[in-house]
């Protein structure tokens, strides 16, 4: 799987140069050398896969062409149900019959799109807390470094991406969950307007700000992975109708003269590393050239909607758990219920409150990017590059998610993408955040700068096609 | 960590029937300050007669 992507193994598959049962089995493989070390995976579905594949191969052969996700083994954060095997949420606590429901909505068109399923991934549980190594499951390392966390919480989905164990997945965000592994991990991370993809078939954590979102080495791979994503389905209420949109040809949409607001408050600052930041400039200007403009932007209540995000998920997961942490409290890892248990400490007029400023600012922020004609707004994804399991800096664990968060309160799309490394050589990622169904142009923008820079076509040392 | 946080988190807990260690309800006292000095922020926003951002809506799945 030497560099490929889902766009250059989709073309090598069309030529005749590899086959969908090859790639697989590649793929199987760098698991059975990676798995162990990196904890990608909660479960393997090698039998399925091998046989998806070869139907796959098999449908290609008789002209029949289900797109550019055909025949490309994919994994799935294990909160999302698929027909191949149970869901754990990476829990003790998870019901196995939940996910006996198989495949939701999102994984039907995924699967009509030709996608083949290797297993279920590793995350945090329930979506949320910290890496437990209190509870007999894998903890994702990171391939850049494996001293490293991948960052939370779709860490098994962007760890395999990265180490070549997929090309494509599956990862859900609520206060950055995409975006920040793919970040940590060096890979592409969307996620999406909120309501543009249904989360049916999808174990909630926060529902007002969850989002499923698509995770791959490029920006090209996430915009065709969206396009089968996208659309309102009955099953969630949340999802909104819209005409359907083909994002990878609408990767060239960005205009010439791209007007990019620049992320500015003072929280930036004071969250992030000296190398994040500095890395981050280069990225900005390298983004402005060819006739684009970068200007500092100020986000309106940027902090409220970060620590209101945080305010809010956890109330409305408590909502999802309260039977379950009222029974069965210990057996949930320590940083699960202590993390979920938040949402009881706070009224509910208070949580009015925060829904009231949530409003608030996402108009707001609206109006001013209107004021500014800017197109796209950009920040570090995250502070710091990945934390270490042990000795982190406090702050660095801290400020992990503190760029991400304000963009699930908003619904706005955000984009993470790789801009380069920090001096330990570990990736930063570049957030680029649209208006709402905007996402064809922050992906557009996103591409561009995939054009002008390899940083996403980098190996890590922890990869199939090293050692 | 004063003692109040503390009993205020067992209290907060047990109204909603929740039965936590010790050493639990003393990680969440912890954080309650932090929590509560997060809901003010909320209130110095100007929020006028502002609307929550998840509304009710009548007509959500009624059909046509």
């Amino acid at each position: 799987m030497t560099g490929w992507t889902i766009e250059t193994a989709g073309a090598a598959l069309r030529a005749g140069e590899t086959s969908s049962e090859q790639l697989t089995s590649d793929a199987l493989a760098a698991a059975d050398r990676l798995d162990e070390q990196l904890g990608t995976y909660l479960l393997r579905f090698d039998e399925q896969a091998l046989a998806a594949a070869r139907g796959a191969d098999s449908e290609l052969a008789a002209g029949t062409d289900r797109g550019p996700l055909h025949g490309i083994p994919f994994g799935i954060k294990d909160i999302i149900a698929t027909d191949e095997g149970p869901t754990t949420a990476q829990s003790l606590v998870q019901d196995p019959a939940w996910g006996e429901q198989g495949d939701g909505p999102l994984m039907t068109r995924l699967r009509d799109a030709g996608v083949v399923v290797t297993g279920k991934t590793t995350t945090m549980e329930y979506a949320i807390g910290r890496p437990d190594f209190d509870k007999p499951f894998p903890i994702p390392r990171n391939p850049w470094n494996p001293e490293r966390w991948t960052g939370g919480s779709s860490s098994g989905t962007a760890n395999g991406v990265a180490s070549g164990q997929f090309l494509g997945g599956l990862g859900t965000d609520t206060g950055g969950s995409v975006r920040l592994p793919a970040a940590y991990c060096g890979i592409s991370g969307h996620k999406q307007t909120f309501g543009l993809v249904p989360k049916s078939g999808c174990v909630p954590l926060g529902m007002s700000y969850d989002h499923i979102g698509p995770m791959a080495r490029s920006v090209w791979d996430c915009a065709a992975m969206l396009t089968v994503m996208a659309g309102a389905d009955p099953s969630d209420r949340t999802t909104v109708d819209r005409p359907a949109v083909d994002y990878v040809a609408r990767l060239d949409s960005a205009p010439e003269a791209l007007r990019i607001g620049v992320v500015s408050n003072q929280s930036i600052a004071d969250s992030a590393s000296e190398a994040m930041l500095a890395v981050f400039d280069d990225a900005v200007a390298g983004l402005a050239t060819d006739g684009g403009e970068a200007v500092p932007f100020e986000v309106p209540h940027y902090d409220r909607l970060a620590e209101g995000t945080f305010l809010a998920l956890q109330a409305e997961a408590f909502a999802w758990h309260r039977k379950q942490l009222q029974e069965r409290w210990l057996d949930y890892g320590r940083p699960t219920r202590l993390t979920i248990v938040q949402g009881a400490l706070i009224s509910a007029g208070d949580l009015v409150q925060v829904e009231r400023v949530r409003q608030i600012a996402r108009t707001a922020t609206l109006a001013a990017m209107d004021a500014a004609g800017v197109d796209v707004l950009v920040s570090p994804t995250t502070g710091y590059a990945a934390t270490p399991f042990s000795g982190a800096d406090p702050k660095a664990v801290s400020m992990a998610a503190i760029h991400t968060p304000a963009w699930n309160a908003t619904g706005f799309p955000a984009l993470s993408v790789p801009m380069g490394f920090d001096e330990d050589g570990l990736p930063c990622g570049l957030q680029i955040i649209g208006r709402p169904f905007a996402d064809d142009l922050v992906l557009s923008v996103g591409h561009r700068y995939q054009q002008l820079t390899d940083w996403h076509l980098r190996v890590p040392p922890l990869h199939a096609t090293t050692g | 960590m004063a003692d109040d946080d503390y009993d205020d988190a067992k209290r907060l807990l047990a109204a909603a029937r929740i039965e936590a260690p010790d050493s639990d309800l003393a990680s969440l006292a912890r954080v309650l300050g932090v929590a509560r000095r997060r809901v003010e922020r909320m209130y110095e926003v100007e929020t006028g007669d502002e609307v929550p951002a998840a509304v009710f809506r009548a007509d959500q799945g009624a059909g046509a």
